[in-house]
């Protein structure tokens, strides 16, 4: 095995050296300074940008077509509140009250919340409202409204409360309009009407009787007695009637972490609340960004709660080993020196930090503190065995420098390894973290030793020496080399086919944490109604091929429902404004203007009620007849109401006076109904440029052009099942979009720039230490650990039932840089103590790597990975455990394979040199 | 409202009487339901959406024209003076007149699905615990036809029971009267019956008297039986599996028409005996 030119790197290393001799103070204060600096400047001048958007290159094709379709069609990411009905009508009235309860809090919060759908009501529609009803309805309603129109025409003779009640009950009795007043009855039939149209009749009937009897009672009236306007709508109600689904708009704040943190505390507030007024109600939030925010919170939740136990764990085992704490916290005041020079860096060349870059700092503290354990042992070695301060010093400098230096720039490799890729967030987060690395070289090779001078000269650290410095018991298991590696390999090789069992995972639910509402609530919409709340789009010039796009993608049976303006331009316009002119026609006689006010007459009003309650109590018969019990309840409160308003008359006459605000008040609703009415039924047809603009703005982009939102059927969340779906959609749109493109093309990059970021780190690592050595059989042997240590996770993950996936796939990179750290310093140091070996084996120091302090700087190292990642076994989001799990895997066969797999292979090695040397 | 159609419908469907023959170019129907709620105006749609359906059936040749009638005595005026050609009659006012007017059985109807009623004679919670107890009298929108009633209830004629029975409009006011103790009892079929339980109302009365099963309301022919008979049998029967009279039959609340029921023939009333049925 050829050496490293010893001599040239000894120059180099003596200026080094020169300089922490000569100018340690200066050294430790500029680092400290420049620090201060960077951090001041992180605090004014780095932006935090947590936009997801942001994280893909726009030059992306998919990526700009996405970026394209925000720009002209706004940002239309929706949080879904998802009420449970149990399928029953009762479960969905409830449903939809809750949804107008939750509406009107969440109202309250115009700066968090941009809009709110979960119904379509008349006021949504404009003035086109009527021609949205079938054929047949517009004809039923054409007979209705000219059947009414004698009642109403009737009505406004006098413009009376009795007036009313009488028509109420003639319509209940099912009688005619009374004559008019030229004597002539005004023949009618009464129209078929559905029959399901009773129960409404009977709960609008009571809203008024009950504000009748509240208005005698002396209560004000709150808001108008009826609006057309304000009709009750349709509910978003999925296919299966099993759910509610409310869309709510958050208000995005890119500038802060957590993105819709504000917005999504509120709607969570609100729906809270709301709750408490429905026990029992199954109500859920979930939808994209509620799932990223939970996914933030609970990896933050988490990492905090791994970092907190890496810190205490590596804290308490930096001191057993290290002895005292002066060494680790100069070991970790150099990191914090090194992190703080990062956020300056940061802030000089990205100028903010997006989701990804900014867990570099917990990466350096895994990578970067390495650096100073193999430098404070290697003193605390050197010092132990007799050398003084300068001396152990230059002597940790020296024999560890070479060793850390290559350390890091394997790391720094992993880390640019992803510099250019489309992967913007990746790339930065590259730049930042390898950067990161090398001020951690830099600072662990400088500062550092500049401290462990000052500090040594000064005798700040403790008198006795720590215990544990080398492992030369181990020493015993290499005794027969051959017999270890035999052993290692029949372990390989049982374990081999459990390699065959790792799969990569692309389904992104499964790495959130379980129980998780937003989680729980995307699942209950794929597994109940078969929906999602992700959905592609793709836009259209015309209206025509909006159409024709939306036959071709109803007949793709991946696609679950396809949305676009044509669900509200209705059809056959034409027949339905002509029978709606009929009906306008028949309105034309009733006068929109009333007879001068007079005041309430007590006996009329009295008649009138008595009149409605034998009309109410006839058609409690009638139903009874026909068994309707649940129309019976409704007529009940109806009568309730006329018995408490007549009742209060009889003993307080002098209440009536009361009833003449109601009454006004329906002259004015009435008067403004029927012109509504009027305007509705005269309306021009829809087109895309009269809709209301809430209802365009959904589908139709600033430039014009439509968007057509395609909802996928089934479990989207599969990966298999996305890209069918995406496949699927690409045949009749190639230019689609959209979350579900998006996911699937983000997913298949970030997998893509991973794969190409392992192999190449590998072929740069491999360079670098063929640069360094010249030699194939220094850099095969260096890597070996590496390749056996990742063997041995591919297997031990495949036994464990460990799958990849887009949250611990990072690991991969992470791990060959720190692979190949221990190899580097187990050769370094065996080529220290190798000469010396064959003439004293038996000494201390020369009788072998274990007897040295490498094999526990190396262990300690992978120990304070697998503590640092540790934590995140116990996480409650599924990739972060997994990851967690990976990282302390890999960490473990590392250092197995660096403590037991290589030392022997060195022993063999070195026996082959010394007969051939002999 | 369907429900109440329906009722509407099926009380009134009940009669047809006189001759029973097909006017020349008339396939003309009565729908007799005595002490059903409503009036003809009200029932007037659902007759018309049933003449309408069979008309599309019989083409131009043949008109249909339904008529309602909850009152007794119109209805039996209306049969001798203009009879139709078949009809639907309340069981009771079958086993009264179905000699006098030649009825005949050609299907049945199954009022919420069922394809047989049971009466329930039921009285306040409070009230005596047998029939042959009770004093006063007794309500019921079935009770029109008295004789029949309590042959069908109690398989006694009338006059042999110790209380009176009257019937009435308003079956609802008549249960409420009674489980206040204000008239005696009163008579429910099972349609009825189910509400009430389903009502705050059930929890405050007791059941008295319970009849074995009852045919539901008969459709008859009228008369000697032509070629058109059977095929108006087969139009009813069939329109359970017709899409087009599925609205027609959901405004019916009638789970479509079966078979006629062989148990009519057990009903048919003896005037002049003293008996409740001919053996």
């Amino acid at each position: 095995m050829k050496h490293p030119s010893k001599k040239r790197k000894y120059i180099k290393l003596n200026i080094l050296w020169r300089l922490v001799q000569h100018h340690a103070v200066a050294i430790i204060l500029t680092g400290l300074a420049v620090g201060l600096i960077s951090a001041l400047g992180a605090i004014y001048f780095l932006h935090l940008n947590s936009n997801q958007d942001s994280l893909v290159s726009p030059s992306v094709p998919f990526q700009k077509r996405y970026l394209e379709h925000l720009k002209n069609f706004g940002d239309q990411e929706y949080l879904f509140v998802v009420i449970q009905t149990g399928g029953t009508k009762e479960g969905k009235a409830r449903a939809a009250q809750f949804a107008e309860r939750l509406n009107g809090r969440l109202q309250k919060y115009p700066d968090l919340v941009q809009a709110v759908y979960y119904r379509i009501s008349p006021d949504d529609l404009g003035n086109g409202v009527l021609l949205f009803a079938s054929p047949e309805e517009a004809r039923t309603l054409t007979r209705t409204i000219s059947f009414i129109a004698l009642y109403l025409d009737q009505w406004f003779e006098d413009g009376s409360l009795t007036g009313l009640f009488n028509i109420m009950a003639d319509l209940l009795g099912g009688e005619g309009p009374t004559p008019n007043k030229g004597g002539v009855q005004k023949t009618s039939r009464v129209p078929d009407m559905d029959p399901a149209l009773l129960g409404k009749a009977l709960k609008f009937l009571k809203d008024f009787l009950v504000k009748v009897d509240e208005a005698v009672s002396g209560k004000k009236l709150d808001g108008s007695l009826f609006d057309l306007t304000k009709g009750q709508g349709d509910y978003f109600f999925t296919g299966s009637g099993r759910l509610l689904v409310m869309r709510i708009l958050p208000i995005k704040d890119f500038g802060v972490l957590d993105v819709i943190g504000k917005p999504l505390a509120a709607v969570r507030k609100a729906i809270e609340a709301t709750r408490a007024e429905f026990p029992g109600l199954q109500v859920g939030l979930t939808g994209r960004p509620a799932l990223q925010a939970d996914e933030m919170e609970t990896t933050d939740r988490d990492m905090t709660r791994a970092a907190v136990i890496a810190v205490l764990c590596i804290g308490v085992l930096f001191m057993i080993v290290l002895h005292g704490w002066l060494r680790p916290f100069l070991v970790l005041l150099s990191l914090a020196m090194a992190t703080a020079w990062t956020f300056g860096f940061a802030t000089v060349t990205v100028g903010e930090l997006n989701l990804l870059s900014v867990i570099f700092a917990l990466v350096l503290v895994g990578i970067g503190v390495d650096f100073g354990i193999h430098v404070v042992m290697r003193y605390v070695e050197a010092h132990g065995k007799g050398l003084g301060v300068e001396d152990a010093v230059k002597a940790s400098l020296f024999r560890t420098g070479p060793g850390v230096i290559l350390g890091a720039l394997t790391s720094v490799c992993a880390f640019y390894s992803v510099l250019g890729s489309d992967f913007i967030g990746l790339g930065q987060l590259g730049l930042i973290g390898g950067t990161g690395v090398i001020f951690c070289l830099v600072s662990m090779m400088v500062v550092l030793p500049a401290m462990l001078l000052l500090a040594g000269k000064k005798k700040l650290f403790p008198s006795s020496a720590p215990r544990i410095t080398a492992m030369p018991l181990l020493e015993r298991f290499f005794k027969y080399p051959k017999g270890v590696i035999g052993f290692l390999l029949v372990l390989t090789l049982l374990a081999l086919p459990g390699i065959f069992k790792v799969r990569f995972n692309y389904n992104l639910l499964e790495l959130q944490a379980r129980g998780l509402e937003s989680v729980e609530y995307e699942r209950l919409l794929v597994e109940t109604a078969d929906e999602s709340t992700w959905y592609a789009i793709i836009s259209a010039g015309t209206l025509g091929q909006v159409k024709t796009l939306t036959k071709k993608l109803m007949a793709i049976p991946a696609v679950g429902r396809v949305e676009s303006v044509l669900d509200f331009i209705p059809k056959r316009q034409e027949e339905k404004s002509a029978q709606y002119q009929e009906a306008a026609a028949a309105l034309e006689m009733v006068p929109d203007q009333l007879p001068p006010e007079t005041p309430v007459n007590p006996a009329k009003i009295k008649k009138g009620l008595l009149h409605l309650r034998t009309a109410l109590e006839d058609l409690e018969e009638k139903l009874f007849v026909a068994g309707a019990a649940q129309e019976i309840a409704l007529v009940g409160k109806n009568r309730d109401a006329v018995d408490s308003a007549i009742e209060q008359l009889r003993q307080y006459p002098e209440r009536i006076g009361r009833l003449q605000t109601l009454e006004k008040s329906l002259q004015h609703d009435m008067v403004t109904s029927l012109k509504q009415l009027k305007q509705w039924l005269t309306a021009k047809p829809v087109t895309p440029k009269n809709l209301p603009a809430g209802l365009r703005d959904l589908y139709v982009g600033k430039d014009g052009r439509f968007q057509i939102k395609v909802s996928p059927k089934g479990d989207i969340w599969d990966f298999d099942a996305l890209g069918q779906f995406v496949a699927d959609l690409r045949k009749v749109a190639p230019d689609v979009s959209g979350v579900p493109v998006g996911v699937y093309e983000s997913a298949r990059l970030m997998h893509r720039t991973f794969l190409q970021a392992a192999i190449l780190t590998v072929l740069l690592v491999c360079l670098i230490l063929w640069t360094y050595s010249r030699s194939m059989r220094y850099v095969l042997l260096a890597i070996l650990p590496l390749g056996i240590s990742m063997l041995w996770l591919l297997e031990l993950m495949g036994w464990l039932g460990l799958d990849f996936n887009l949250a611990n796939f990072f690991a991969i990179p992470i791990l060959i840089a720190i692979g190949v750290d221990g190899g580097v310093h187990f050769l370094a140091r065996w080529r220290e103590i190798e000469p010396l070996l064959a003439d004293r084996p038996a000494q201390s120091g020369v009788g072998g790597l274990f007897y040295t302090g490498t094999p526990t700087a190396v262990a300690l190292s992978f120990t304070t990975t697998m503590i640092g990642f540790g934590g995140l076994l116990f996480a409650h989001h599924r990739g972060m455990a997994s990851l967690g799990a990976i990282m302390v895997l890999g960490s473990l066969t590392g250092m197995v394979a660096c403590l037991f797999a290589l030392p022997p292979i060195l022993k063999l090695v070195g026996r082959f040199k010394g007969r051939h040397r002999d | 409202m369907k429900k109440y159609w329906t009722c509407v419908l099926l009380l009134t469907l009940f009669f047809c009487l006189g001759n029973g023959y097909v006017e020349a170019g008339s396939l003309d129907f009565a729908v007799i339901q005595p002490g059903q709620p409503g009036t003809e105006a009200e029932a007037r749609p659902v007759m018309d959406a049933l003449a309408d359906y069979l008309q599309s059936k019989l083409g131009p040749e043949i008109t249909v024209k339904g008529h309602y009638f909850n009152r007794l005595e119109p209805a039996l005026a209306f049969l001798k003076t203009s009879p139709p050609a078949w009809g639907i009659v309340q069981l009771g006012v079958y086993a009264e007149h179905a000699g006098n007017f030649q009825m005949t059985p050609m299907a049945a109807t199954r009022p919420g699905g069922f394809t047989k009623d049971v009466w329930y004679l039921i009285a306040g919670r409070d009230a005596v615990s047998t029939w042959q107890d009770l004093k006063g009298n007794v309500s019921g929108n079935m009770l029109f036809e008295t004789k029949a009633a309590a042959c069908l209830l109690f398989g006694l004629p009338p006059d042999r029971l110790p209380f009176t029975l009257e019937g009435t409009f308003r079956p609802l006011r008549a249960t409420r009267s009674a489980v206040k103790g204000k008239i005696a009892g009163v008579v429910l079929d099972r349609v009825q019956y189910d509400t009430v339980k389903a009502m705050s109302l059930g929890g405050k009365i007791k059941v008295l008297q319970t009849s074995r099963e009852l045919s539901t309301s008969p459709v008859v022919w009228f008369g000697p039986q032509s070629g058109i008979t059977k095929k108006l049998a087969g139009w009813l029967l069939g329109m359970k599996k017709d899409p087009n009279a599925e609205k027609l039959l959901a405004l019916l609340q009638t789970d479509g028409f079966g078979p006629a029921d062989p148990d009519l023939a057990k009903f048919h009333l003896d005037e002049k005996a003293d008996a409740c049925f001919t053996p």
